[in-house]
């Protein structure tokens, strides 16, 4: 604790310590923030991975820590037992601290802005990212998210889970759809909270000024999986088995988490509108690791309070949406909004331009920006009703196959997200 | 006799056409006052309308929440609305200015009055002005807040925060303006207090019953739906 508490002593014994690391070829940052239950845990699986799978290499166990008060530092230290290791300090602002990020461990865009700028330091190779704050961190993923960048020459390496079907709501129906039709490439549970990254990819994030503005630290992850994506970056994910879940800190409501995603997802289109118009089609990326099914098992979920969510916010929040989509649209969630439940079904179609009129609202900020995304929440919860009344008796081969579809309607819709980006006044049918 | 008479007419009529020699340039100074000022007016009128008319005003001003005003508007045009108003702005305070190149005493205290209070007229403006954006912009947020967190009376939630802020906005720019004084403030703090004490009351004593079996139902509706067990991040 003492000798992160001197700013002058800390970047001298960094220095110290970079120049004795230089040369590795695996980074793998731990960024926590008061994560002192779980971060032993997650660094001893580092160390697990390091002698597994990388016996020979020279690989350096990284720890960005914002500030912790109950004792992480030390645990983390002696954790480490000896092995490689540095710990630096990422800095949060006085906001950060205060706003709901995803994941409850604020700053975190700082933390893997941190991490990045150790591996290049060091010139490593791949730098893997992992969170701090989860628990059941296993030797093997530091293998399965290192070794296509190693072995294969991949920038990116983002975590396929195995995820229960009716999981990932945000991801099935909002960000796997648009990154792909977006950019082509077919990625699945889009946003990862640990990935690993080229040395080339992390010296290409930390040359972006826009890194750690108000959109990147929002959601720092899918920020990154944006950049890999938008910047023409070789892409890959690996099977990682169960996703594990943040071992602590309360989350945040889902018109947070969605105003976030959006956020990024949007200022992202924004910035790369001249490369997503051009890109037609997409492919599949590279899977690496064994596959599995998604579970199946029945879950408990209330489709009848998403479903009146949406009734509600057709009925109160017809002013806002009627600034954003057009006529067509506005026809089609009116009949939704009057189906009755055990007919409720948000066509894809609808669904697809739905999202693309969202995207241009925000760019031309039709209304304040927050308004707008946080207006979207009661037809997202209208979407994942319909969704998930599709699928809730489904196997896991048909959930694949509904998500599929969604994605291949979405993708067809791209020339209309592109006349309407293009012409937004002469194109409102 | 008559050449007394005739002198008091003499001097009569001397007065007159002194007068009239000491108030014609200044009429006639009025009136070119006037009409520079119509010049200018006009001009501003014209740039007002070109400009707003490029920054697209009329679909923003709907954008912003302020979809009434085109129906205020003439010809449902704010664009016309602000450049009619600039023009007849500027009209009042060149007539105001001309004024007092009469060189009347009357109108000169009417002029310098009036020019000391026009501060105040602005200022009430503005208040009026960011008052109402405030309320728009206020009464949205606890719209899509209350939606989102799915309370059925939402919109009377935000139809009552935006009042709330126009009222005080009002109250506040009529003080400025010296209108009411002490009764405004007084209003105020009855009506709010009034508010405040019924409320106390009514949930206290009249509607003890009401919140608590209002409290009991939302406890048995949490109890009997299930938590739900997937995520959607």
């Amino acid at each position: 604790m003492a000798e992160l508490s001197d700013a002058r002593v800390v970047a001298e014994q960094t220095e110290r310590d970079l120049e004795r690391l230089s040369g590795a070829d695996l980074v793998v940052g731990v960024a926590s923030y008061n994560s002192a239950e779980t971060i032993d845990g997650v660094i001893a699986a580092c160390r697990a991975g390091f002698a597994g799978h990388f016996p020979g290499a020279r690989a350096v166990i990284v720890h960005a820590d914002g500030g912790s008060k109950d004792g992480t530092l030390e645990r983390a230290r002696q954790a480490a037992e000896g092995d490689p290791f540095l710990q630096v300090p990422y800095s949060i602002h006085p906001i950060d601290r205060l706003s709901d990020d995803l994941t409850s461990m604020p700053g975190k865009a700082s933390a893997h802005q941190t991490i990045f700028s150790v591996a290049q330091k060091i010139g490593a190779k791949v730098c893997i990212v992992l969170s701090g704050a989860v628990r059941g961190v296993t030797p093997d993923r530091i293998e399965r998210l290192a070794s296509p960048i190693l072995e294969q020459e991949f920038d990116f390496v983002a975590p396929y889970y195995r995820r229960h079907k009716l999981d990932g709501g945000i991801g099935k129906g909002i960000l796997d759809p648009m990154t792909r039709a977006l950019y082509g490439k077919r990625i699945r549970q889009a946003g990862p909270s640990e990935f690993g990254v080229s040395g080339r990819f992390a010296d290409r994030c930390l040359a972006k000024e826009t890194w750690n503005t108000d959109i990147s630290s929002a959601c720092g992850d899918l920020w990154l999986q944006l950049q890999a994506l938008s910047g023409g970056f070789r892409i890959c994910q690996t099977f990682l088995g169960t996703k594990v879940e943040h071992g602590g800190g309360s989350a945040p409501d889902l018109s947070t988490i969605l105003s976030q995603l959006l956020g990024c997802l949007f200022g992202n289109m924004i910035d790369n509108a001249a490369i997503w118009q051009k890109t037609r089609g997409s492919e599949p990326v590279p899977v690496f690791g064994p596959p599995f099914e998604s579970a199946t098992e029945p879950a408990a979920v209330n489709l009848k309070r998403m479903v009146e969510a949406y009734r509600l916010g057709h009925r109160d929040l017809q002013g806002i949406w009627s600034m954003v989509l057009p006529p067509a649209t506005l026809l089609e969630l009116k009949k939704l909004a009057v189906r009755p439940d055990e007919q409720f079904r948000l066509e894809d179609q609808v669904w697809a331009r739905t999202l693309f009129d969202f995207s241009l609202a925000y760019r031309l900020r039709t209304i304040g920006r927050d308004h707008l995304l946080r207006a979207f929440t009661p037809l997202y919860l209208g979407w994942a009703a319909s969704f998930i009344r599709q699928i809730q008796e489904a196997g896991s081969e048909d959930v694949e196959r509904h998500a599929e579809e969604l994605c291949v309607t979405i993708e067809s819709q791209k020339p209309y997200l592109i006349s309407r980006w293009r012409w937004p006044d002469r194109f409102n049918p | 006799m008559w050449n007394e008479a005739n002198q008091i007419l003499n001097q009569a009529a001397e007065r007159i056409r002194h007068g009239m020699a000491e108030f014609l340039p200044g009429l006639l100074a009025f009136v070119l006052v006037l009409i520079l000022t119509l010049v200018i007016a006009w001009v501003v009128r014209t740039m007002v309308r070109r400009s707003l008319r490029k920054f697209d005003f009329d679909r923003r001003a709907a954008q912003w929440g302020f979809p009434t005003l085109a129906e205020w508007s003439p010809a449902k045009s704010p664009t016309l609305l602000m450049a009619r108003l600039s023009f007849w702005t500027i009209v009042l305070l060149g007539a105001l200015a001309g004024l007092s190149a009469l060189d009347a005493s009357l109108t000169n205290m009417l002029t310098v009055r009036l020019f000391a209070y026009f501060p105040n007229v602005v200022a009430a403006l503005l208040i009026l002005i960011v008052g109402t954006f405030m309320a728009r912009f206020l009464a949205r947020g606890v719209l899509i807040s209350a939606v989102n967190m799915q309370i059925q009376s939402a919109r009377l939630l935000s139809l009552g925060v935006k009042w709330l802020v126009i009222v005080l906005a009002g109250a506040m720019a009529l003080e400025h303006l010296g209108i009411g004084g002490d009764i405004v403030r007084l209003s105020f703090g009855i009506l709010f207090g009034g508010i405040v004490l019924a409320l106390a009351l009514a949930v206290g004593l009249g509607s003890k019953e009401m919140v608590s079996r209002s409290w009991e139902r939302q406890v048995d509706h949490a109890e009997e739906e299930p938590s739900e067990q997937f995520h959607h991040l």
